[in-house]
């Protein structure tokens, strides 16, 4: 590699001893998807599928047909019995035996930043205080040190959610973002398609040539030793660290993870030839390859008009992305190992507005757990007969971020510091997981 | 009686290299010395003081601290040349004057006071809140009157339709950025004005500090509505406890309490409370202010966290807190004075090599208390400064906010927002962002031919040999010569083709592994 260098090029930059330049490799780097998943080292994934603005829970996972506020849909019968969701989802119908559905959440903020921030942090905003994305948590938690890959990938994230990363537990757990801000907010649909989930800045500019390339790295690597020399700094540390990661995450072997269309085609057709879809195709490559989390955003569910028709397509396009997600993990051996989340930031009101839409809701809606190991096959809580209240095991957000922590190995009571230099625990203390589903 | 006199033999010799900067600040620098004085029985016991920086070193710390930039090549070698012995302390006093600081120092306010602003939900406010700072430092303002004056926008009338903004007048971005919340604003004003953390007690009494619910909330209702005078009650600010059916009315933090006038217009209370927050006896706004101003310089504050100064949390220095409050007040809150005598100290003129511990004895640097303060820390550069100095480095124009098209402002902001710091001494950077720099769209624009008139003049220049071209690259990145060492094997590296399109490459390819170093990402 380095063979056109110099011999005194050589002493000044003692190659390669930082892996900016490529060198070293890790047991994860360069081995086969399907050995890294039954990798005895191998921990649990989570996969978020984050429905952004508010989705309408009742015309989803938890209908009151017959009622005023019930909507026009209809129930039907899923694989477990008794078990009743939308005639909208008719392939998940097919697959709750390995969901929970939760129909008892409940939380005071109406508001979509508020309820974002509680929802994927466990935290209402508290003033300085930079909470972690629990995505963050779990790549801290689970992540790998030395893989090729980073161990938190968000793929679509809307604008708002994009500012919930790494927080206090800093940019190395932050996430990697694709097509960000594209899956649209504010109850806008825009959809990049499948071309914008590409990486950015991933390829070298097109004037540089491969050689080029290497001489840059070979010569930064150098810099880098002669400034290091002796000296221990964090700063530097995660220079070193980052720099060393994005040129790892540029090798072929690691860059190809994000080549979904290396997938077969009728797999593709399967998962939905939309941006939602082929995230969902996305995350399962890279939980295949030892990623930590992923999470997948379909935005478009502040329905304040015309929700039934808007819920419907967004309906299919979950089922397809979702159902598809779930049969292919389970193909692969990977579902029992990879935890499924599906939310958004709170539910819609039962009571229909005067443009056919639903407004927010908070008091009273449902979230979806799959995979994983949690105990599928049933429903938590219940609300009342119109849907307008919790009736039975109400349960909160950070009831469900302790259950989803403790069902991939993670203790909810632990402890980070945060940047204001008082310990914050991975759920709020406060926090009962959800004992049935575990 | 050993350790005076150590001391006094560090002040002499230190005197010797700055005797004139005396001149062109005494003040500043007599508070200087008086930081040394405090630091260096610290030293004695804890740490062995790191040596003096060299010139360059010193140059680009200078730069990016007071103008948030690195210097320019004709800069570097400027100042390099120079003989004078006072050239470090003149060059203090004229880039903290220039509005290049003032713009500088107005992020980093504006960044410590609302730091919403840094999220899209509020990124609007920068722009409106930040050429008002920098307009107010450039003529330096006294530190209180610009915390009075953005505590004090009037609640209501806004700026009639059509007729321009008085340009004097502070913007709302603070009570914006609060959401107009009584609550809000009292969490906001007591971090960002007092360094004082209410948060915890908006909803339960705080475990581990002095304040109660109560106070919060009475702090909070300087900030209430006025309610409408009924035949029974006249005006008065009240203010419910969230979750509560409690009332309460506005009462300051401490014993003494405002005189109320007999008419209380909107405005009333939030001019009391500034007041207080502003008065020259409050202990907090005083010492907020230095605390802050001294993590930004030192990596740390005298009091961590930045915003705990209620008391649980000792000072490292306390009576160096005390004597620069005290300062900073006697000075009329004078920013400039004291930027100027933190950057006169002998600690910063220090090189950012930890020695030896003092206690865990020699030969094991690294494990120097950082809030010793014996060495400069080693900073991340923020996003703005990274900014700003890969376009100098380019030779390329530094951009400014308020000269340049809204392309041009969004294409800085996109970067800056990309690569945004909270605390430069405990910068991590990510993946995304090593990509940006190695792969972006800015580092394209500046390491090509095409775009870039710092490769274009090197190369072009007949005049210049190799050695002289990649001394120019160091000059222009990193503001020092390459080392011997460096410099054979790089001249090595760019001498390899003879034909002038592979050299030009190679220097291209050295400017970029040099943009990409970490000695460029850092502030040493």
């Amino acid at each position: 590699m380095f063979t056109t260098c110099s011999v005194t090029r050589r002493n000044l930059l003692r190659l390669g001893t930082l892996g900016i330049a490529g060198g070293s490799l890790s047991g994860w780097i360069g081995t086969f998807a399907a050995d890294v998943a039954t990798h005895p080292q191998r921990k649990k994934s989570v996969i978020l599928l984050w429905l952004n603005g508010g989705p309408a829970t009742i015309d989803l996972w938890d209908l009151k047909p017959g009622q005023e506020t019930g909507g026009p849909y209809r129930e039907i019968d899923t694989a477990v019995a008794g078990l009743r969701i939308s005639e909208h989802l008719p392939i998940l119908s097919k697959l709750t035996g390995d969901m929970a559905i939760i129909r008892s959440m409940a939380s005071k903020e109406g508001d979509h930043d508020r309820a974002t921030h509680l929802v994927r942090t466990g935290y209402i905003p508290q003033g300085a205080i930079q909470f972690p994305a629990v995505g963050a948590l779990v790549a801290r938690e689970l992540g790998i040190a030395d893989i090729d890959l980073p161990n938190f990938v968000s793929v679509a994230p809307a604008r708002f959610a994009s500012t919930i990363g790494g927080g206090f537990l800093g940019p190395n757990f932050a996430p990697l973002m694709i097509a960000e801000g594209i899956s649209g907010q504010n109850g806008m649909e825009g959809d990049g398609g499948p071309e914008a989930l590409t990486v950015p800045d991933l390829a070298r500019a097109a004037s540089v040539s491969e050689e080029a390339q290497r001489d840059r790295l070979a010569l930064l690597d150098g810099f880098e030793q002669r400034f290091l020399n002796g000296s221990e700094n964090s700063v530097v540390a995660s220079l070193n660290s980052a720099t060393a990661r994005a040129v790892r995450l540029m090798r072929p072997e690691a860059a190809r993870a994000f080549r979904i269309e290396d997938e077969p085609e009728a797999l593709r057709d399967a998962y939905g030839r939309n941006l939602f879809g082929q995230g969902c195709l996305l995350a399962r490559r890279l939980i295949e390859r030892g990623v930590a989390c992923v999470e997948i955003t379909l935005g478009g569910w502040d329905t304040h008009q015309n929700n039934f028709d808007r819920v419907k397509g967004l309906s299919g396009t979950l089922d397809v992305g979702f159902g598809t997600l779930m049969a292919d993990l389970k193909d692969r051996g990977l579902l029992e190992s990879t935890l499924i989340i599906c939310m958004g930031e709170f539910g819609r009101t039962p009571k229909i507005n005067g443009n056919t839409g639903r407004d927010h809701w908070p008091q009273s809606w449902a979230t979806v757990l799959a995979g994983g190991g949690i105990k599928g096959g049933q429903a938590i809580g219940r609300t009342n007969a119109d849907g307008t209240a919790v009736e039975e095991r109400p349960v909160t957000v950070p009831d469900l971020i302790a259950t989803a922590s403790k069902a991939v190995g993670i203790d909810p009571r632990k402890q980070n510091m945060s940047n204001v230099s008082r310990p914050i625990r991975v759920a709020d203390p406060a926090a009962h997981p959800i004992e049935e589903i575990l | 009686m050993s350790v005076r006199r150590t001391f006094l033999s560090i002040a002499l010799a230190w005197n010797t290299v700055i005797s004139t900067a005396v001149a062109a600040a005494p003040e500043a620098a007599a508070l200087a010395r008086r930081i040394d004085a405090l630091l260096a029985e610290g030293h004695q016991k804890q740490a062995e003081l790191a040596p003096l920086a060299d010139d360059a070193t010193f140059l680009r710390r200078l730069y990016l601290d007071a103008v948030g930039r690195i210097p320019t090549v004709a800069e570097v070698r400027t100042f390099l040349e120079a003989q004078s012995t006072d050239k470090r302390a003149v060059l203090t006093e004229e880039l903290l004057a220039s509005s290049a600081s003032a713009r500088h120092f107005a992020t980093f306010w504006r960044r410590t006071w609302i730091p919403q602003a840094d999220t899209p939900q509020f990124v609007g406010l920068s722009a409106e809140v930040e050429p008002w700072l920098a307009a107010r430092l450039r003529e330096n303002s006294p530190y209180d009157h610009i915390v009075h004056a953005l505590l004090t926008v009037p609640a209501s009338g806004k700026p009639e339709a059509g007729k321009a903004q008085d340009r004097q007048a502070a913007p709302r971005a603070f009570f914006a950025a609060s959401e107009y919340k009584p609550e809000n604003l009292a969490a906001n004003t007591a971090r960002a004005f007092l360094g004082v953390n209410l948060d915890c007690a908006q909803c339960h009494d705080h475990p581990f500090s002095r304040w109660t619910r109560e106070q919060f909330w009475q702090t909070a209702a300087f900030f209430a509505r006025p309610t409408r005078a009924t035949e029974a009650l006249p005006v008065r600010l009240e203010l419910a406890i969230a979750n509560t059916d409690q009332v309460v009315t506005p009462r300051l933090l401490v014993s003494a309490q405002p005189a109320w006038p007999e008419n209380i217009e909107p405005d009333t209370g939030r001019h009391l409370l500034a007041d207080w927050i502003c008065d020259k006896q409050n202990p907090y706004l005083a010492r907020n202010g230095v605390n802050r101003l001294w993590a930004y310089f030192f990596g740390a504050g005298l009091i961590e966290p930045l915003d705990d100064l209620s008391g649980e949390n000792p000072a490292s220095h306390p009576r160096l807190l005390d004597e620069l409050a005290a300062s900073f007040a006697d000075s009329g809150f004078d920013l400039r004075f004291l930027a100027s005598a933190y950057m006169s100290t002998r600690i910063y003129q220090s090189t950012s090599r930890p020695q030896a511990s003092a206690v865990s004895g020699p030969g094991t640097s690294g494990s120097v208390d950082p809030r010793a303060f014996a060495y400069m820390p080693i900073r991340a550069l923020t996003g703005e400064q990274l900014y700003a100095s890969l376009r100098v480095a380019a030779a390329l124009p530094v951009e400014r906010e308020d000269l340049d098209s809204a392309s041009v402002t969004a294409a800085r902001r996109r970067f800056t927002a990309g690569f945004r710091v909270d605390r430069p001494v405990a910068a991590q950077r990510s993946i995304m962002q090593a990509l940006a720099l190695m792969n972006g769209e800015l580092t394209t624009e500046v390491t090509d031919f095409a775009t870039s008139p710092l490769l274009r003049a090197t190369v072009n220049s007949p005049f210049l040999g190799t050695p002289e071209r990649v001394q120019t690259l160091f000059l222009a990145t990193l503001g020092r010569l390459p080392a011997d060492d460096e410099l054979v094997a790089l001249v090595a590296h760019a001498s390899r083709h003879s034909d002038e399109g592979a050299a030009g490459r190679a220097l291209a390819d050295i400017f970029w592994a040099l943009i990409n170093s970490s000695e460029f990402n850092t502030n040493r």
